[in-house]
């Protein structure tokens, strides 16, 4: 089993990691660049805490090799905030109460970024339909669902 | 969970893609979007020792309108079929099912290809190496019983895709692909309805593209799927109609089930009673009948057969009644 290096950027900045074929893009995030933001749950793309932005788009890192994302730019949760300054989205999320245990959150919110950022007023239904692969466990969805309505106006 | 080791491989081309599956033969497992196949190696129900990445093929994503109809390439991701004008103006029903299949992150990743030939479901199948260490093997592991159908001499594993059934009422061909050719079937035949080996595919070959007819007379489609939550879910029951319109009357229907049996099946009962009919509320139900009478769900995915046998008979006429609504 061949190593391999691969570049990808990561919250803008550049990395470079010598990864195994059966690496995911979870495992380097969290073990190699220590960006435990993202979260492992089920492992098998059922629960969405692994959910980052792969170009933009929601994925599923626990299913993504981490050799196939070479060259690609990924936001992780840690990617939002800047300087101190919570991002918009993440703000609404605390001001409406939408994280308790916050272990669904990193996902919660780099889907609503995806979401937001393509369509920057949805209806009540487009933001459940768009949180559907993402299980909160304490159930707050309404909560998350408010704060994500919610977050456009910020 | 950690997955299992392999050697990575990336074609460049198609062409090198079926070099390198003829030279690795049963060793390799070809990899699209992988939201299915990196789940069953991690289970370990699959270690293939070479994973094909065939994801940065470019010249397999496409959607095009041909002469004959509308192409879609294999690696195609359901997120781009959902979205396509094209699909969603000459075949909307396509891109409702392929809105039904697990939730966005997922139609992100999955492509039409793997969509079409996922393999077979049953609760005592896709679970951890763990968890299934405490039973003997059973036919789809390799071993000699059912664990679901005690004393039966074969495996009842569940086809629970979404876009076949859909596709087969449309009428759709797929064009297979190994070293040194290519040849077309209608998409039915890539159903074996064998449970232990469901997919039509021998080591070597892929799936590159679906091919989808474009009706000659007014039509109209719908699927409705029975599940337990509003995503995520596999189909419990999986009903896809197409109605040919002419007038009031149906010319030619195609009404196909998914989540009963180890293949899509088509109900050539159901079909033939809607043809030439008006699809009234009694023509639909005599149908829907004959869907029931065909459908045998056994107990190796969620909710009971019972139940699944029963909502086949109502899935079947909302299905029917929307798609000649549509038409």
């Amino acid at each position: 089993m061949e190593k391999q290096i691969i570049q990808l950027t990561v919250n803008g900045e550049e990395y470079e990691a010598v990864v195994a074929p059966n690496q995911t893009l979870l495992e380097v995030l969290r073990d190699d660049l220590y960006l435990t933001g993202t979260k492992e749950g089920c492992g098998e793309g059922a629960c969405g805490t692994c959910t980052v932005l792969l170009d933009g788009k929601p994925v599923r890192s626990c299913l993504t090799l981490a050799v196939e994302v070479q060259g690609s730019e990924i936001t992780t949760i840690e990617g939002l905030a800047s300087m101190g300054e919570l991002q918009p989205i993440q703000r609404a999320f605390v001001e409406h109460g939408a994280i308790q245990c916050g272990f669904c959150a990193p996902g919660m919110i780099l889907t609503a970024k995806a979401l937001l950022d393509e369509n920057p007023s949805p209806t009540e239904q487009e933001v459940r339909q768009a949180i559907s692969g993402n299980v909160c466990r304490c159930t707050g969805y309404a909560k998350i669902v408010e704060a994500m309505l919610k977050a456009e106006m910020v | 969970m950690r997955l299992p080791k392999f050697e990575h491989l990336q074609p460049g081309s198609l062409e090198e893609a079926l070099d390198l599956l003829s030279e690795y033969g049963e060793e390799a497992k070809v990899i699209a979007g992988g939201t299915d196949l990196l789940v069953s190696m991690k289970q370990r129900l699959l270690t293939p020792k070479y994973l094909l990445n065939l994801k940065s093929l470019a010249e397999l994503d496409f959607i095009e309108e041909g002469k004959e109809g509308l192409r879609i390439g294999a690696l195609t991701r359901l997120t781009n079929i959902i979205k396509s004008p094209l699909v969603r103006e000459k075949f909307p029903v396509l891109a409702q099912a392929a809105s039904y299949v697990s939730a966005p992150p997922l139609q992100n990743m999955g492509t039409l290809g793997g969509n079409l030939c996922l393999n077979t479901r049953c609760f005592f199948y896709n679970q951890s190496q763990f968890w299934r260490q405490a039973r003997p093997l059973c036919f789809k592991t390799g071993g000699e019983m059912c664990h679901v159908v005690r004393g039966s001499d074969h495996c009842y594993s569940v086809y629970q895709g979404d876009l076949a059934p859909v596709l087969i009422a449309l009428e759709a061909r797929v064009k297979l692909a190994k070293k040194g050719g290519e040849w077309v079937v209608p998409l039915l035949d890539l159903y074996t309805g064998r449970g232990e080996e469901p997919i039509a595919l021998e080591a070597g070959e892929i799936l590159t593209e679906v091919e989808i007819p474009t009706p000659t007379i007014p039509w109209g489609g719908d699927y409705q799927k029975l599940r337990y939550r509003g995503a995520m879910d596999f189909p419990l029951v999986g009903m896809a109609a197409v109605l040919s319109l002419n007038g009031e009357s149906c010319a030619g229907a195609k009404v196909v089930l998914t989540a009963v049996a180890s293949a899509p099946v088509m109900v050539e009962e159901a079909c033939k009673l809607l043809e030439g009919q008006r699809p009234d509320e009694e023509a639909i139900a005599k149908a829907a009948e004959a869907a029931y009478e065909v459908a045998h769900p056994v107990a190796n995915i969620g909710s009971t057969p019972l139940y699944r046998k029963k909502m086949v008979r109502v899935m079947t006429k909302r299905a029917i009644a929307n798609a000649g609504g549509r038409g």
